[in-house]
Formats: C-alpha cells, sequence, structure tokens
C-alpha cells in the first residue's frame, strides 16, 4: 500500500492506494492524526487505487471522521474505485464517508469560521498571528496576595494562608493547595494555577500526581494560597498563532511581546493553550511550610537539590500546554508596583518582566478559529491527564542553559490589566 | 535476618581512582521478605551485594546474618548460609561437570567434602522430580555436562542449586540480564516459585524496571552508595515501571542542579 499527501492551501488531500485492509488501517490512521497534529482540518482522501477495503480499513475511516467532527473540521473521501464505494454504500456509510465534501478546494475558509479576525499580521518570517475582538474594551484587575519573597528563608504559617476562590471570569497562579484550610494543605502547597472556572495543582510532598478542581454547580474551584496573584474580568481579545516553519521560533518571551504589541498595552494578563515544543521550567520537591534546615536560603546550592526541581533540558515536547501569567514591559511601577515581587525578567537584559505556570496536558488537536475560553479548559480536564504543573522560565546559562519554552502554535487570550491591588495577606 | 549497620567500602582508597561505593547503608531484612535493589550504574547496589556476600571485607559497618556477626568472615564461610546466583550463566556451575555432579556439589556446599558417594539415590530422585518440576526437559538429562546448556537452561540450574539448601539468604545479581527475554521470563517465574515455596530470604539486583515494580515486597533504591528510597508494603504492591522510571529521573535532575543552575533558579523562581 501506498499513502501520499498534498497540501493545497487548507486542505489536505491524501492519496492511498493498494489494499486498506487491517495490515495497513492502523498506517493510514497515523498518517491521518499526523495531519491533523500538523494542524490540518480539512482531509480528503482519494481511494481511486484502493483495490479493496476491509472492516478494518472502514473502522480507521469512521475513526478519523469522527475526530474531525470533534474538532469542526471536515473529513470525507472525494473520489473512490468501484470496489470502495460498493461496500461503503453496502455499510450504509454512504451519508458520512462519501458525501459531497463540505470544503471544495478554494472554498476552504469561509464555510467554518463563523468569525473574520479583526487583523492578522506576519509577525516575523515563519510565524503568523490573528487576533480577534471577542469582547472589545474589557480590562482585567489584579490583586497580588501574600509575600513571595519570604519564600527563600521562611517557614509560611497558618496566618499567611488564604482561602481564594477562582470562579470563571477569574484567573491566577502562585503557591497553593487544595485542601480545607492551612493545616490540612501544610504538606502539599506548590505550584498552582486557575483560569476559566478550574484550577490545578503540582502537590509536594509524597503525592507526585498534579490535582483540579472544576467549577460545577455551585462548587467553585477554590485554592489555600501563600502567595501569588488572581486577576478578575473578561478577556477582551483572542489571539490565535501558529509556527510556520522551523525558522520560526514561539518562545515564551517572544509570545509575550507580541500579545502585549497586539493588546496595545504595557501590562496585561494571559491565557493560553498550545502545542509544546518542550518546556523549560521548576517545581517546588517540598511544601515551604518549614524553613530550610541549615540557616541558609532554600534556592541556595546545594540545598535546593532537596526544594526544587528542574528541567535540564525541554521537557513534555508534543504536548498541549494551559499556560496562565502576566506579563509587563518594564519592571512593574507606578500603579502596578505590587506586581513587582511577583514577576521576573523573561530573558536577560530585557525589558519584558513576567510570571507563568503551565499545566501540561497530552496532545489533543484543538478547534479552528474562534474558541470559548471556559469551554476549552473543561474540555482539557475532560480527559483527566494532567501530567505536570510547574513554573515556567528561562535557563539562561551559556552553553548548558536549556533555554525557553517553545510552543508551535496555540490560542491565547489577553487582556490589560487596568488596576492592581494588594500586598495585603 | 539479615541485619546491614552503617556499612561502608571505598576502593582504591587515596589514589585518583577512589570510589567511595558504599557511603552508609543501614538495612534490616525480616526473615522471608523479598527485596528488589535497584540503582544507576555505580549506585552501589551490586557491592552491597558483594559486601555481603564477602566478596570483599567492608571498611567500616556491620552485618549480622540470623544473629550470627559475619562482618570478618571470607566469602567461603558465608556460602554456608548465603546462596547466589550471578549475571554470567557460566559462572556458578562447573561445565565440564554434569548436571548430577553439579548438584551434588551443591548439596554438600559449605560442608567438608569426602570421597563417598555424593548423591544416595534417594536424593538423586528427589532432585530429579525438581528439575522435572522446573518444566525444562532437562531430568533426563542429568549425566549431560552443564557445558551442553543454553544460557538459561544453566541459570535455571544455578538456582536451584543456590536454593537446595534453603540458605538463610539468596542472593540475586542481575541473574537474568544476560538471557534472551523467553528464557529470562522463564528464570523469573522459577525464581519466584522457588522463593515462595521456601520463604527464602532473598535480595535481589536488577536493572530491568518491570521486574522491580512486580517482584517482591520491598524495594530498596540505590543513588550513590546510599539508601535513597525504601518502598514497603502497599507503597510496593503499588508501584509501576512508570513510578520507578519517574523517581529515577527525579534523580537524574537533582544531579544537574548545579551551582549555575542554582544561581539562575535563585534569580527567576517566585
Amino acid at each position: 500500500m501506498q499513502i501520499t499527501s498534498e497540501t493545497n492551501g487548507d486542505l489536505l488531500e491524501i492519496r492511498v492506494s493498494g489494499r486498506l485492509d487491517n495490515e495497513w488501517a492502523g498506517s493510514l490512521s497515523a498518517a491521518i492524526d499526523e495531519a491533523v497534529r500538523l494542524g490540518s482540518h480539512s482531509v480528503v482522501l482519494d481511494l481511486v487505487g484502493v483495490s479493496y477495503i476491509s472492516s478494518a480499513g472502514i473502522g480507521a475511516l469512521v475513526r478519523s471522521y469522527k475526530q474531525f467532527q470533534a474538532i469542526r473540521g471536515s473529513f470525507a473521501i472525494g473520489t473512490a474505485s468501484p470496489e470502495v464505494t460498493e461496500v461503503i454504500r453496502l455499510t450504509g456509510l454512504t451519508k458520512m464517508l462519501l458525501s459531497e465534501p463540505v470544503h471544495r478546494r478554494g472554498s476552504t475558509t469561509s464555510t467554518h469560521s463563523t468569525m473574520q479576525p479583526s487583523f492578522r499580521v506576519s509577525a516575523q518570517a515563519g510565524m503568523t498571528y490573528e487576533s480577534y475582538d471577542v469582547r472589545p474594551g474589557s480590562t482585567l484587575t489584579c490583586e497580588t496576595i501574600g509575600d513571595a519573597a519570604a519564600l527563600p528563608r521562611e517557614a509560611y504559617r497558618a496566618e499567611q494562608c488564604r482561602s481564594i476562590e477562582f470562579p470563571c471570569a477569574t484567573m491566577g497562579l502562585g503557591l497553593g493547595a487544595f485542601g480545607r484550610d492551612f493545616g490540612d494543605s501544610a504538606n502539599r502547597f506548590g505550584e498552582f494555577l486557575a483560569v476559566g472556572g478550574a484550577a490545578a495543582q503540582q502537590p509536594t510532598g509524597s503525592a507526585s500526581k498534579p490535582d483540579f478542581q472544576r467549577q460545577v454547580g455551585d462548587f467553585v474551584p477554590n485554592v489555600q494560597m501563600l502567595y501569588g496573584l488572581k486577576c478578575a474580568g473578561e478577556f477582551p481579545q483572542l489571539i490565535r498563532f501558529e509556527r510556520l516553519d522551523d525558522e520560526g521560533r514561539l518562545t515564551l518571551s517572544s509570545l509575550a511581546d507580541q500579545f502585549l504589541t497586539l493588546a496595545d498595552t504595557d501590562l496585561a494578563a494571559m491565557v493560553f493553550v498550545a502545542e509544546s515544543a518542550g518546556l523549560i521550567g521548576a517545581t517546588l520537591q517540598r511544601s515551604p511550610t518549614s524553613a530550610n534546615e541549615a540557616e541558609s536560603s532554600k534556592l541556595s546550592h546545594p540545598e535546593i537539590r532537596r526544594w526544587l526541581s528542574f528541567t535540564p533540558e525541554r521537557a513534555f515536547p508534543h504536548t498541549l500546554a494551559l499556560v496562565v501569567g502576566v506579563a509587563s514591559r518594564g519592571a512593574p511601577s507606578g500603579r502596578a508596583k505590587p506586581l513587582a515581587p511577583l514577576l521576573r525578567p523573561l530573558t536577560p537584559r530585557s525589558e519584558l518582566h513576567g510570571h507563568f505556570h503551565a499545566a501540561v496536558f497530552s496532545y489533543r488537536p484543538f478547534k479552528k478559529r474562534k474558541l470559548e475560553l471556559n469551554e476549552t479548559v473543561a474540555a482539557l480536564l475532560e480527559n483527566e491527564d494532567l501530567q505536570a504543573v510547574l513554573h515556567l522560565l528561562h535557563d539562561d546559562r551559556e552553553i548548558t542553559g536549556g533555554g525557553e519554552s517553545e510552543f508551535v502554535r496555540g490560542a491565547c487570550w489577553v487582556g490589560p490589566i487596568a488596576n492592581v491591588s494588594g500586598g495585603s495577606y | 535476618m539479615l541485619d546491614i549497620q552503617q556499612i561502608a567500602k571505598t576502593f582504591h582508597a587515596g589514589t585518583p581512582n577512589e570510589v567511595r561505593a558504599l557511603r552508609g547503608v543501614d538495612l534490616k531484612i525480616e526473615p522471608g521478605s523479598f527485596v528488589i535493589l535497584i540503582g544507576t550504574n555505580g549506585s552501589g547496589k551490586s557491592t552491597l551485594l558483594n559486601a555481603v556476600a564477602g566478596s570483599f571485607l567492608v571498611d567500616t559497618g556491620r552485618l549480622k546474618l540470623n544473629g550470627r556477626e559475619i562482618t570478618r568472615w571470607p566469602e567461603h564461610r558465608r556460602a554456608q548460609f548465603i546462596g547466589r546466583v550471578f549475571q554470567n550463566p557460566f559462572t556458578g556451575t562447573a561445565p565440564s561437570m554434569t548436571i548430577a555432579e553439579n548438584l551434588a556439589l551443591a548439596a554438600k556446599r559449605g560442608r567438608t567434602r569426602g570421597l563417598g558417594w555424593a548423591l544416595s539415590s534417594s536424593t538423586k530422585n528427589d532432585l530429579r522430580e525438581r528439575i522435572r518440576a522446573m518444566g525444562l526437559g532437562l531430568e533426563d538429562r542429568l549425566d549431560n555436562a552443564i557445558g551442553s546448556l543454553s544460557g538459561g537452561q544453566r541459570q535455571s540450574l544455578t538456582l536451584l542449586m543456590a536454593g537446595l539448601l534453603k540458605p538463610d539468604l539468596l542472593l540475586l545479581d542481575e541473574h537474568t540480564a544476560a538471557l534472551d527475554p523467553k528464557s529470562a521470563d522463564q528464570v523469573i517465574r522459577l525464581t519466584e516459585e522457588f522463593i515462595r515455596r521456601d520463604r527464602l530470604t532473598t535480595l535481589m539486583v536488577t536493572h530491568s524496571m518491570h521486574q522491580a515494580a512486580h517482584l517482591g515486597d520491598r524495594l530498596i533504591m540505590m543513588v550513590r552508595g546510599r539508601v535513597h528510597h525504601d518502598f514497603q508494603g502497599a507503597e510496593k504492591r503499588r508501584l509501576t515501571p512508570e513510578n520507578l522510571l519517574a523517581r529515577f529521573e527525579e534523580v537524574r535532575r537533582a544531579d544537574q542542579l548545579d551551582e549555575t543552575a542554582a544561581e539562575m533558579l535563585g534569580r527567576q523562581y517566585v
């Protein structure tokens, strides 16, 4: 059997010849999966060269059809040999698989976009950004919580812990835990993020599996927070971004920079769901409710080995990352001053500052064009395959450094932060 | 019971090749427990096994086996209480001697061997039954030279010989690592059978995450000459090969967290 494919704009044509039996059905499925992974949302099959199709082959086609339904793409057989046409007729699948494909060559983009982007930019060679105004004019407010500066030297106590709710239309990140109160969470404080009515946390101590909470009915995610930030409000803008070739490098800092530019602001909250090309980050290993045994800082060598784990090289490639963060052009000052202890330069000597946490899920394709935030987050948690939550950072050491987290494509909700309050317990 | 108290061993001390193979290992192993030892290369797991067997004497610390202090005993004296199977199937048996002769030697291990009949006919019949039970079809080949057997068959026989006298302690040093997957499975099946039947106190070194996760009732993970983690009871039963790999990944990451990384993290981590 032979499988060849040809891209034509948004449409991918896959040509198959030979026998489509159980021996080869897997190969076809793999080719189609790969096409979806690479961003195709419309596939047309040419089965003129297929002399025989077994139930396994039919099964592969139906599975692919459903997969494309799930991402609102289109999948159909364009042309087929008489043998294949007959089998598909007999199995009653004509309507599903053989009907006139919705998207023909040349008219692929018009039917499935419910909204045109307000503008489209090619920021640099090899990358594109499309921006959609979803709630024009909206801004967010931001509140900082707790004392981040105490981490290296102090043991956090009950009176420094706050119970914070994260309903829809809020987002947050920091160090926290799921539990009734401080005592209940004392051994588990670690990185968390919250967005779209959900929260995910990486526990420290004996448990290593990240945990999550989701807003259902009257239940609202609740985090016992040591420190961090919480933003409230709706995001005015949705930005789709994609790397077009290997030259384009979508690093965390380049994305943050571009999102600030597109949102036309110097301080913004941002949430993005993106296919990871490898993440660089760190996670806390032990709950900071105890101090370092030695008098030194928790973050000094060699003590740091017991407190932090980091990724010496890019980790979690080909996964889907849900990234929540705040970025600022220049160190936070003036009205943004309370954010200063929580933000760090995103690259050495750069004016760009930020704080980002990422939750990692197994890869799955996501929908084209306009996405809804709460729905997207809920869909991510549905499969319950949360792999990790980590604090993203830039391993900027010369030679040995792992560099920055990079992404392939994704969608970002971004909004200017109009008001910052905090510094209180 | 095996009681290992704070043993340490440094090879080539005072030379550029100095290796601190064991850096203070404390371990109590209850009678009848089946303990798996894992660790990366150079973590000291095989050294620990050899220290117990007496291949060398430890620098500091004490070793007790069923109340007997064996710290200064030479290897051959410990052999009357300790059975061993090595990684190399060619170790542990005498290739030019027959299966029966090898078994006869094993039956007298640690005792004085005179010139009398090595095996009484009843012992020989008993051995034949045990070999038959292994299901390798060797029961009719008792007079063949061991050298004519495959690696898997030899390792199965070595295992039988090591466990023949129901030793106080059975040491298995990656005893399936040199075998093909099918033979390895077979030897592992026999290992489990023998250990369960005679409730042998066992210490087994392995590189296989699958074996480490699925065998034994306790698992010791060694890192740089120390016990890094001791999985027992429910924690051991819940272990999967993936969990173990994740643990090793943690260790690897900690190793990479040097001063420059600490400086970078100290600057950036909030």
